[in-house]
């Protein structure tokens, strides 16, 4: 009996067969290369996160607001009103940190600001008149501390306590003597003498420097006493002198005192207190905002 | 009786055996191709990791750099892949802070990314590859990659 089904057909049959399989291998190798190249892809196209940009956003958009408040509330309160002054900022900078915690939590963001006034004091003389004993406490910083001695002034007599201008546990010293000579002592103890009596002295702790007359001189003495010595308290005393002239000096810390001579406050600086938090960030900072001067 | 001259049984296993050989000979070069797919799948995932870690490390140093880093305190979480082309790998900073590297463990698949942070200090022992924490230290001013 003749074959039902042609041999010929069958032979057909397996070499589809095989070409089935062979496309199907390789489908599937095609698909894992092209499944490690997506990925790669996917992986290289994900950004960076921007948490640390808005962090440093929020830090820039805290310190110039929270300047600007403080020269808008300078601007509108008198000067010598320094308490209304800090009430006022106190308060303005406490509404700016609800507004930015509001603002941040809405994205998963957690914010705070917090400020602190630092006082300031403005104590200048500019006609000259005797320098009277000063004690301002417990200075943090000081901007200008600069006095002017008319050398005449001082006491000539031996043995006589000198004039002090003391930074914390550091002291410069102004000395007459008999012989008609000015001995100033730096904190380390470095002595420079004057000839005369009859000059002025301009000495600048902050600059660390020593005019005679306008003319700067003793350049080995070390006036510049605030380094290692801040936070302390900043004095001057006249001793058993009765010196005149001006001075300057604008000081400023949070256990700063009324220093006994005419004065001023202000509002030195504030120190805000920063936090930007989010689930992959914690960011903390401190800024010192500057005060002007009124 | 038919005219052929093979027999249809034989006929078959002659196609069979063409057909093993083809598939066989597609098998050995789609493993060679998909072994070196994935070792170089391997190297751009450490390259691209390193790049994004590197990335993080400028950004947090940009950060730091905007602040007095005496009173700044940075600590950023950054999720790497815990596992590249399925094998686990370990990230050391090298050079004084000015190279990343990330090498594959159980292989010799290693990537050095170059990193331009003044303040990134090399770490002292290789931490594994998933996440890590990028901190800034208040005491000395540097920037630390470690282990989360």
């Amino acid at each position: 009996m003749a074959d039902v089904i042609d041999p010929g057909t069958r032979d057909r049959a397996q070499l589809i067969l095989v070409s089935g399989l062979t496309i199907a291998v390789t489908l599937v190798v095609l698909i894992l290369l092209l499944n490690t190249t997506i990925y790669t892809e996917n992986v290289a196209t994900r950004g960076i996160d921007s948490d640390v940009g808005d962090a440093a956003t929020f830090t820039e958009s805290v310190e110039k607001s929270v300047a600007d408040i403080l020269a808008a509330e300078q601007a509108m309160v008198d000067e010598d009103e320094f308490e209304s002054l800090a009430a006022n900022v106190t308060n303005a900078t406490g509404y700016l940190a609800s507004h930015h915690a509001n603002a941040s939590i809405e994205r998963g963001v957690i914010t705070e600001v917090s400020t602190t006034v630092i006082p300031g004091i403005n104590a200048t003389q500019t006609a000259e008149s005797p320098i009277g004993a000063s004690d301002f406490g417990e200075v943090e910083s000081v901007r200008t501390f600069e006095l002017d001695i008319n050398g005449s002034s001082l006491n000539t007599s031996e043995n006589t306590t000198p004039v002090t201008a003391t930074v914390g546990s550091t002291s410069v010293e102004i000395q007459a003597h008999e012989n008609d000579t000015i001995a100033i002592t730096d904190g380390a103890g470095e002595r420079c003498e004057i000839d005369e009596t009859a000059v002025d002295l301009t000495i600048d702790i902050v600059n660390g420097t020593l005019q005679v007359d306008g003319d700067e001189t003793c350049p080995s003495l070390e006036l510049n006493i605030l380094e290692d010595e801040l936070p302390g308290t900043v004095s001057i005393d006249p001793g058993d002198h009765d010196p005149t002239g001006t001075y300057a000096i604008i000081v400023g810390g949070e256990a700063i005192h009324s220093p006994g001579v005419d004065h001023r406050w202000f509002v030195h600086e504030l120190t805000v207190e920063l936090l930007y938090r989010t689930s992959d960030l914690r960011f903390e900072t401190v800024l010192d905002i500057p005060g002007e001067l009124p | 009786m038919t005219d052929r001259g093979v027999s249809v049984a034989l006929d078959y296993i002659i196609l069979l055996m063409i057909a093993t050989v083809m598939l066989a000979g597609v098998v050995a070069v789609s493993a060679s191709l998909i072994d070196s797919q994935v070792d170089r799948g391997v190297e751009n995932e450490l390259k691209i990791t390193g790049e994004s870690l590197a990335g993080e490390v400028q950004e947090v140093e940009g950060l730091a750099n905007a602040t007095d880093t005496n009173e700044t305190t940075i600590e950023r979480t950054v999720e790497l892949p815990d596992h590249v082309g399925g094998t686990a790998y370990r990230i050391e900073i090298v050079d004084d802070g000015g190279t990343i590297e990330l090498s594959a463990t159980g292989s010799d698949h290693t990537v050095t990314v170059p990193v331009a942070a003044q303040r990134l200090a090399p770490t002292d022992d290789a931490i594994p590859g998933g996440t890590v924490r990028i901190e800034l230290t208040e005491d000395d001013g540097t920037i630390e990659v470690k282990a989360a």
